[in-house]
């Protein structure tokens, strides 16, 4: 594409481009660096965002201008204006509303014009100024909470101070010289801490000192810009300045704001201002020869304290008061009396302090910032994790030592990463002074933050049990990032710090709170950690700072989901996905609507409300510009979903995705990727797809038993998925082994309770019923104790309830307790079509198993609907579902036969002949039985006889070598048939 | 109310429907024009052109329910200006046009390169050409006219400048490579010295393996120094979004250099570990410092 034109531009800065023309855009931008300066700048020269789009020209207002009062409802950066208060030649206060943290804020806008600056650079000072006045907390100085621009003017965000103005308090009632001094002595602590911080008032007055509940200097450091000309022009003679601020070159620094204190000191101890002077030629005559008033007669005021204000007001400025401090001091009064002060002012000193010595710490710098491997020394030194490895140890679990070993490797890294970035970025302030001191504290915040998660979690692992030990790969990974910390562009959009102690203090106990929970989660005590974090959810949302409860809700629901609490954890997830939309907290509502998908569709089968939540997840990593990881779990979960419903085209699909995107940005080797090999094996298992399925599984396999140790759970659990591949290839002999395995590891590890260890004991006890009369003996109890588990784990209706009675069923009808069987394989149905349906996949298992028990009890009638149903939901499906097809169409045939209808038998034996021939996995006994049953219906039916012959010839060859019990019995059904069929019988047609 | 505005409405549709019957339509229009002549007294267009006007703006397949969601005041000044009423021109000057100061105000301007601003805005939103009519005759009402206007003054402004200036822009991506700039450290600087030329390479050959979208990101925010909002502005999306763009990008950057690096210097794991460590905690510093130094 060409250069910008005229009305590409127009729809760029309108935002009415489509998203194809704004990717042919950013192309051309991309090519074209003229281009892309003039939108630049263009955006700089726009009024900024946060600022209403002006009212249309047809609405009663007139073009907005500076002066203009502001409506109410005004969107001023976040704020909401409210009234106007007041105005001054700085500019007009109004009150408004701060709808994020719900609360009245003063809001100040200053005019730009005002100050007799160039207007974009006067903005740029004013800007600055201001956020050097939101970084002075002091009890006696108002506090700035936000700085930003609003069209041409900068708004200041302030506390809302209900008091009135010294002025005001003077006229209200006479006061003494007591009164007065102790308001002095607070304002003047509160111009001292903004001295300590480098910052200057420069016109102080009686209109800038609040008298409330509380002192406060309010409108520090903005007013000194003004040249004085503009000042006077602005309100009346500048009465309380300093004469070193007149003329040209004229600046304010720490004494001048001494000389204003004193001034206004002054008036308020003896009701006129000291200089007389009604211009400001006059005033300042009078100042700089010295010609204070002379005091009226009638004061109290003490000699010492008239002494202390004279020298204040000296015109000399080295003549005066070193410091404020030191004029402080002495305003006590005499030393007897002194009321102490310096205690509570011990922040201040520390600041003083800091800046006398900074040339020793600028010297020193480079050892100031090697403490970072002591540091960690004192949360994760050989103290703590030799006690952490004797607790681990101590639980005597047989996969202990892995999983310690991979825990300390995880955090061996971490704090290793942490200390070399706490050292640089400690450097890049201290020693090379490349960042400024307020970004260093954002840094080391956010640092001290992540090595408060190490140190809780040594602290949990120093106290570890077995289910800590079993999680500490995992929670060990699942340390916040440290990229997080350095990166200017996130710490930037995490917000203003707030300023005043109260909020500081809620974000605190809410950081505090998550990480508790998130530990008590990873020592497995969820109800615990669940109730730590809610009240403190419950807080956030009361105090109107959603962007953070929608994490806290978000845990309180993952607590609840692991403690098994599905429907509590459902409530506060859609409360988390709420507070984190309202918000705009796009990255915990992408991370709440994923944990809903799993609830919703996985715990509580309503697989509707999972695929809406899906979309809600889809649109918040839309609006968050996409994140990998994310995305990966969002597919895993929704993948799970599909395969309960029987998606499972739709569901290896997204499996695959998450696999790229997981293997991408966790590294092949993580345990996130081991967890989706897992799924993705077992789908395509399911599919029929036995060579890749069981690539996936093997590769997991080995995943978790290099990372967890082959003793782990999740090992066991990969074992478990391992042995259905040789389930599906009919490998009864490996299944056994492997499912044996599993179920060793899995009740070792879990305990003889523990759901995973139902799901072993099922898999087992299916594979020990192709074994003798024996084998289905001790697969009766097992399955038995499984079911137990299973009902009283996920409830008495769920669906892998239902499952195991069905898988119950087929032991007792190996038992030929065919009543009991027909009876359980009737509850299972019933409970699948009610909780997945009629069509569900999982119905053909049940269905076909009925239908064998019935025939066995010569109900044939009875037991062909079912045959049928199990085909036709079987044939649905889009693979081969468990590579059953061919047994369930073979017994379909079976039944046809034994009802005498050889004809309707032939269909079904035909296509299950087929899918074996074709299949690499068949038994060769299988491909026998085919072969008999077809030739069977085939010679009944009076169709091919010749072909039946044939096909019993085949499946004699077939079985011509085989040794096993059995088959000798069966070769010589197979002669007696053909002996019995012979072939001198003409081929019917 | 003038009569017939639904029959003009009709008839500058060419056939299109508009999905209601035409007293509605009527109705519809005849209160639309009594809004937009109380916001512009003295100001009389024929109602019928203006329905005329209206059809023209809203598109075929929408009904005519749509018309609410336009500025309609806007449209029917816009309209009387293109139609050249002298009362219209005069309430465009006094309102409108004082839009343009708002619009560049910003850039910086000398005063009489506001005035030719001006000037130019005027000229080419009031007077036609010889084929064309005059550019408020497309304004189409989505937004309000003051943001159009002011959107129209900024690009002549730009266009202008452009013109008289010529930038010479040849060098500067090599400067997104401070990115990776090795600061003071001395084991960097070790490192880079000795493998400058593989860095450069790597660094080249990452920036341009970055998307459009992503090599735009960094230099407007780092070039160009647009802050996050101003980025969220510019691609309409939010803030946090606009920062996770650019931490993406950053990121995107730094790993392919650190891809490319692998496979150009053969370090062991833990040295290119250990190098990588450093570009990566320096990475921002070294965005600072170049964003202050565009500054000062």
């Amino acid at each position: 594409m060409a250069c910008l034109d005229e009305s590409t531009f127009m729809e760029l800065m309108l935002g009415g481009l489509p998203p194809e023309r704004a990717a042919e855009v950013d192309r051309h931008l991309d090519a074209c660096p003229t281009c892309r300066r003039l939108v630049a700048e263009a955006v700089r020269a726009r009024t900024p965002t946060g600022l209403a789009e002006p009212p249309a020209l047809h609405s009663p207002s007139p073009t907005p201008s500076v002066e203009a009062v502001l409506p109410r409802g005004t969107a001023v950066g976040r704020y909401l204006v409210l009234e106007r208060l007041g105005a001054g030649g700085m500019g007009v206060v109004y009150s408004a509303y701060d709808p994020e943290l719900d609360r009245r804020v003063a809001l100040k806008l200053l005019r730009v014009a005002a100050l007799g600056l160039e207007a974009e650079e006067g903005r740029a000072h004013l800007l600055r100024e201001a956020q050097a006045m939101a970084r002075v907390s002091h009890p006696h100085v108002v506090s700035v909470h936000d700085v930003g621009s609003f069209g041409e003017q900068v708004f200041l965000a302030m506390e809302l101070v209900e008091a009135q103005t010294l002025r005001q308090w003077m006229r209200a009632a006479p006061r003494s010289w007591r009164e007065v001094r102790d308001v002095f002595l607070d304002a003047g602590k509160g111009l001292a801490a903004a001295h300590a911080a480098g910052l200057v008032h420069g016109d102080f007055k009686p209109e800038n000192l609040l008298v409330g509940a509380r002192v406060r200097v309010t409108d520090f450091g903005l007013a000194h810009r003004a040249a004085s000309d503009t000042r006077r022009a602005m309100g009346g003679t500048p009465a309380y300045m300093a004469p070193e601020q007149f003329g040209p070159g004229g600046h304010a620094d720490a004494r001048c704001d001494q000389f204003s204190f004193c001034i206004t000191l002054y008036e308020a101890l003896y009701g006129e201002r000291p200089f007389a002077g009604d211009t400001e030629r006059t005033l300042v005559a009078e100042m700089r020869a010295g010609r204070v008033r002379p005091v009226p007669k009638s004061t109290d005021v003490p000699p010492w304290l008239h002494r202390l204000v004279m020298r204040g007001l000296e015109v000399e400025p080295s003549a005066r008061h070193p410091s404020m401090e030191a004029l402080l001091t002495a305003l006590q009064g005499e030393p007897a009396k002194r009321r102490r002060w310096w205690p509570r002012l011990g922040g201040v000193l520390a600041l003083l302090l800091s800046v006398g010595i900074t040339h020793a710490v600028a010297t020193r710098g480079a050892r100031a910032c090697a403490g970072a491997a002591d540091k960690v020394a004192g949360i994760w030194g050989p103290e703590q994790q030799r006690a952490a490895e004797a607790a681990f140890l101590a639980t005597g679990r047989p996969f202990a030592l892995e999983a310690w070993n991979s825990a300390r490797r995880t955090l061996d890294a971490y704090t290793t990463a942490w200390a070399t970035l706490h050292t640089s970025v400690c450097e890049a302030t201290r020693v090379r002074g490349e960042q400024p001191e307020e970004l260093l504290g954002r840094r080391m915040r956010c640092l001290d933050q992540r090595l408060a998660e190490v140190a809780a979690l040594t602290r949990l692992f120093a106290q570890a049990d077995h289910r800590v030990v079993q999680y500490a790969p995992r929670t060990a990974e699942q340390l916040s990032p440290l990229a997080g910390c350095s990166d200017l562009a996130v710490l930037e959009a995490a917000g203003p710090v707030p300023e005043d102690a109260a909020s500081r203090q809620l974000t605190e106990d809410l950081h505090a709170a998550l990480m508790e929970g998130r530990m008590l989660g990873a020592a497995g005590r969820y109800a615990e950690g669940a109730a730590r974090v809610l009240p403190v959810a419950e807080q956030a949302r009361a105090a109107g700072n959603r962007y953070g409860g929608a994490e806290a809700f978000l845990l309180v629901a993952e607590l609840r989901d692991q403690a098994g609490d599905y429907r509590g954890a459902e409530k506060l997830v859609q409360e988390a996905v709420w507070a984190a939309e309202a918000s705009r907290n796009d990255e915990v509502a992408v991370r709440a609507s994923t944990l809903a998908v799993r609830i919703t569709g996985e715990r509580l089968e309503k697989y509707e409300l999972a695929h809406l939540w899906q979309e809600r997840a889809d649109a918040a990593l839309a609006r968050m510009g996409g994140d990998e990881v994310l995305r990966a779990r969002l597919l895993h979960n929704v993948s799970r979903v599909l395969a309960i419903e029987g998606r499972y085209v739709e569901a290896t699909e997204r499996q695959r995705q998450a696999l790229t995107l997981l293997e991408k940005n966790q590294g092949p080797e993580s345990l996130a990727v081991a967890d989706v090999l897992v799924d993705l094996g077992h789908e395509l298992l399911t599919q029929g797809q036995v060579d890749e399925g069981l690539i996936h599984l093997r590769r997991a396999l080995a995943l978790r038993e290099r990372e967890l140790g082959a003793l782990h759970p999740d090992s066991g659990q990969a074992l478990l998925a391992l042995s259905s591949a040789a389930w599906v290839r009919r490998d009864i002999a490996e299944g056994r082994r492997l499912t044996h395995q599993a179920l060793q590891v899995l009740e070792q590890s879990l305990g003889p309770d523990h759901p995973m260890v139902a799901y072993a004991l099922n898999d087992y006890a299916m594979h020990l019923l192709h074994g003798s009369k024996n084998d289905a003996n001790e697969a009766l109890p097992m399955m038995l104790r499984g079911s137990r588990i299973i009902q009283s784990a996920e409830g008495p209706d769920s669906s892998s309830a239902a499952l195991f009675t069905s898988n119950l069923a087929q032991v007792e009808m190996s038992l030929g307790r065919m009543a009991e069987a027909e009876h359980h394989f009737r509850e299972a149905i019933a409970q699948l079509e009610a909780k997945r349906g009629p069509e569900h996949v999982t119905l053909c298992s049940p269905l076909h198993g009925l239908g064998i028990a019935l025939q066995s009890q010569g109900r044939i009638d009875e037991a062909l609907p079912y045959f049928d149903r199990s085909v036709s939901i079987h044939d649905a499906q889009p693979g081969d579902y468990h590579k059953a097809r061919a047994d369930l169409l073979m017994d379909l045939g079976n039944g046809y036969l034994i009802a005498k209808r050889p004809r309707d038998a032939i269909p079904p034996l035909e296509r299950a002949l087929a899918l074996i021939e074709k299949s690499s996995h068949a038994l060769l006994r299988q491909r026998g039985i085919i072969r008999f049953r077809l030739a069977r219906a085939l010679w009944d039916a009076n169709e091919e006889r010749l072909r039946a012959r044939q096909l019993i010839t085949e499946a004699l060859e077939l079985v011509k070598e085989d040794r096993a019990p059995g088959a000798q019995k069966y070769r010589e059904n197979l002669e007696r048939w053909l002996a019995e069929h012979p072939p001198v019988v003409a081929p019917s047609r | 109310m003038s009569p017939g505005l639904a029959q003009a409405f009709v008839a500058a549709r060419e056939g299109a429907l508009v999905g209601e019957p035409l007293a509605t339509l009527e109705e519809r229009l005849g209160r639309g024009l009594s809004t937009a002549r109380a916001a512009w007294p003295g100001v009389d267009l024929d109602g019928a052109r203006f329905a005329t006007h209206l059809a023209r703006h809203l598109p075929a397949d929408s009904p005519a329910e749509a018309l609410e969601a336009l500025h309609v005041a806007d449209l029917y000044l816009a309209c009387a200006c293109a139609e050249g009423l002298p009362l219209a021109h005069a309430a465009f000057e006094a309102r409108v046009l004082p839009e343009v100061h708002v619009a560049v105000a910003r850039l910086k301007l000398p005063p009489s390169s506001v005035d030719e601003v001006r000037q130019l805005v005027r000229q080419k939103m009031l007077v036609p050409g010889p084929e064309t009519p005059a550019r408020l005759a497309a304004y189409p009402g989505t937004g309000p006219l003051s943001g159009w206007v002011r959107a129209a003054a900024l690009w002549i402004a730009l266009d202008l400048r452009r013109q008289r200036s010529n930038q010479d822009v040849s060098m500067e991506d090599s400067t997104l490579s401070l990115l990776v700039d090795p600061g003071d450290d001395p084991e960097l600087v070790y490192l880079k010295t000795t493998y400058r030329a593989e860095f450069n390479t790597a660094i080249t050959q990452a920036l341009a393996n970055l998307s459009p979208r992503e090599r735009n990101t960094l230099r407007l925010k780092y070039l160009d120094g647009l802050s996050i909002d101003q980025l969220g502005a510019l691609y309409g999306v939010h803030r946090a979004t606009a920062a996770r763009w650019v931490v993406a990008a950053q990121q995107a950057l730094l790993e392919e250099t650190r891809r490319l690096l692998t496979e150009r210097l053969r370090l062991t794991g833990s040295q290119l570990d250990s190098v990588l460590r450093l570009i990566s905690s320096q990475i921002d510093v070294s965005l600072s410092r170049l964003l202050r130094s565009r500054i000062d």
